[in-house]
């Protein structure tokens, strides 16, 4: 009898080894809500507010603001938005198109809440923050932003906090800006 | 009364290994609905005829993107697809391995995609991936390459001991699916007739670095060193998916691994004209992955390369593979009639979406 008991004892106890574990907050099991993203999802490496940001007719946005209520205040994005599910559902990246730039937003798993992660700078109909814009000389950036920079893969890449401010310069001008999250691969 | 005493314990072992193993059956995911994905590397092991001229390895790109059936349909040519959601580079290796322990095919075919990723992702995935191997040093092996820095290798090889806690989440499915699971792909390639054209795509993001990493390099390079000792003939593919954007620089470093190593390459998204993909129909997902009509155009294409290059024989007429694959034909072809009847009744495909049957009270 004290051997059924010892056996059941030693089962409950290997059955539930696993419990203490961090892995026990993150469902296994995928729940509805991924396709393949150009990047690996978004995590943050930290909470507080960059000095980077972008604002488009007063609003601002920073990285991993959660996207809603600015959204809604920038108003439905007059060229759509596109939306592409992880492979087997583990999270949404959503695309939404304005004049001249490109929001992105991702969502974790089963919560629905969107976040954002890039904004991407389609025309000089923009410009960031302090003032540069697609098609500025290089010299530019370096004068609104200085020289603390790194080079990489022909970008000037600008990091504060949370966030990354990105220009690709091509013969000697900005030809792509971009401002994203910084992630944890 | 010694005797009676190891029996006794014997009993109990046994007792409480067969309740430890049904409790496991309920408490795995099924992956029956909505999740499907999950259910691919299972499947494999019920098919009773392992022996393909060439196997696919990789994510969504191969196991939406190609039909089986339209190969064997079309050229004689007998092929299964091992593929999962974000099947990363080192699952493909070990699934390989795992694969070669049933079968040698003529020809082993790598979704290139897969090497924009460097570290493991999520969890999910891997269990997706790993859970559906049967237990063995090779799966193993997988879950360590695998793994996020929270998980356990035990819960590999005993998975009660991850999904103990399902308890609180077992649904219909679970029971329903206890001892038994539906069919849910046609030699690995997962069937969706739906339509949804592609509108504007996002434009390619900056990427502070456009070289794969070191450890996808790591395993692609065992994937070829593996095929080469087998005798294996390497194809690198990338399917003609139009998201995520394919980087030029991307492309670049797979011709010049093919070139190094004397293999053969396919980027479809430079043939989209001569396959015949229109993205305004042969897409289910505004250019992610292909459809039905998609998957086949592409596996017609794909096929006529195969055929020419690696001297796959036609085997349409040998009798007992056509048996086979008729059997293999019509159930492809009774899920293709029940989806498209589902799109005429609902709108939709129920078993992709299951928040709408909720919403519109439909149990599938």
């Amino acid at each position: 009898m004290k051997m059924r008991i010892l056996a059941i004892l030693m089962l409950v106890a290997i059955i539930f080894a696993g419990c203490g574990n961090e892995a026990g907050k993150n469902d296994p099991s995928p729940t509805p809500s991924t396709p393949a993203t150009s990047e690996p999802t978004p995590t943050p490496v930290a909470e507080a507010k960059s000095k980077y940001y972008f604002e488009y007719n007063g609003v601002k946005i920073y990285m991993d603001d959660e996207a809603k209520p600015i959204l809604e205040k920038l108003g439905e994005p007059p060229f759509g938005s596109f939306e592409s599910p992880s492979c087997a559902f583990q999270g949404v990246d959503r695309t939404y198109y304005y004049n001249g730039f490109e929001l992105y937003t991702y969502t974790e798993g089963d919560d629905e809440t969107e976040y954002f992660f890039t904004v991407k700078f389609m025309s000089d109909a923009v410009s960031t923050p302090e003032g540069v814009s697609i098609g500025d000389k290089a010299e530019k950036v370096i004068e609104k932003y200085g020289e603390n920079y790194t080079e990489t893969s022909g970008q000037y890449v600008y990091t504060d906090q949370n966030s990354k401010m990105s220009f690709k310069i091509q013969s000697g001008e900005v030809a792509a800006i971009e401002l994203s999250l910084i992630i944890n691969e | 009364m010694k005797k009676k005493k190891i029996i006794s314990f014997v009993i109990v072992i046994l007792v409480i290994s067969v309740l430890t193993v049904l409790l496991q059956k309920l408490l795995m995911p099924k992956y029956m609905t909505q999740i499907v994905e999950g259910a691919l590397t299972k499947e494999y092991y019920y098919e009773k005829n392992k022996d393909h001229d060439v196997i696919f390895i990789g994510d969504c790109e191969v196991y939406e993107n190609f039909s089986p059936i339209t190969l064997w349909e079309e050229y004689g040519i007998t092929s299964y697809i091992r593929g999962g959601a974000q099947q990363l580079v080192w699952h493909s290796y070990y699934l390989l391995e795992d694969t070669l322990k049933y079968e040698k095919p003529d020809v082993v075919v790598f979704s290139v995609l897969a090497m924009m990723y460097n570290e493991p992702q999520r969890e999910a995935y891997n269990r997706m991936n790993i859970d559906g191997m049967p237990l063995s040093l090779t799966k193993l092996r997988m879950a360590k390459a695998s793994m996020m820095p929270e998980e356990d290798l035990i819960t590999y090889a005993f998975p009660l001991l991850r999904f103990h806690s399902r308890w609180k989440e077992l649904s219909g499915e679970d029971f329903r699916y206890w001892f038994k699971r539906d069919q849910i792909s046609h030699n690995g390639y997962l069937m969706r007739v739906d339509v949804k054209p592609v509108g504007r795509l996002p434009s390619p993001r900056l990427l502070d670095d456009y070289m794969f990493g070191d450890k996808a390099y790591e395993y692609l390079d065992k994937i070829t060193e593996l095929c080469k000792k087998n005798g294996i003939e390497l194809v690198l593919i990338k399917a003609p998916s139009l998201y995520p954007h394919w980087y030029e620089e991307w492309d670049q470093q797979m011709v010049d691994y093919a070139e190094k190593n004397g293999l053969l390459y396919i980027n479809m998204l430079d043939d989209l004209d001569e396959i015949g993909l229109d993205f305004e129909k042969d897409t289910y997902d505004a250019g992610l992955h292909l459809n039905l009509s998609g998957a086949e155009k592409a596996s017609k294409y794909f096929g006529r390369i195969l055929q020419s290059r690696f001297n796959i024989p036609d085997k349409r007429n040998d009798e007992k593979l056509k048996a086979i694959w008729q059997e293999k034909a019509d159930y492809y072809y009774k899920m293709e009639q029940e989806q498209y009847e589902e799109l005429e009744k609902y709108g939709y495909l129920l078993k992709f979406n299951m928040k709408r049957n909720e919403e519109n009270n439909i149990k599938p």
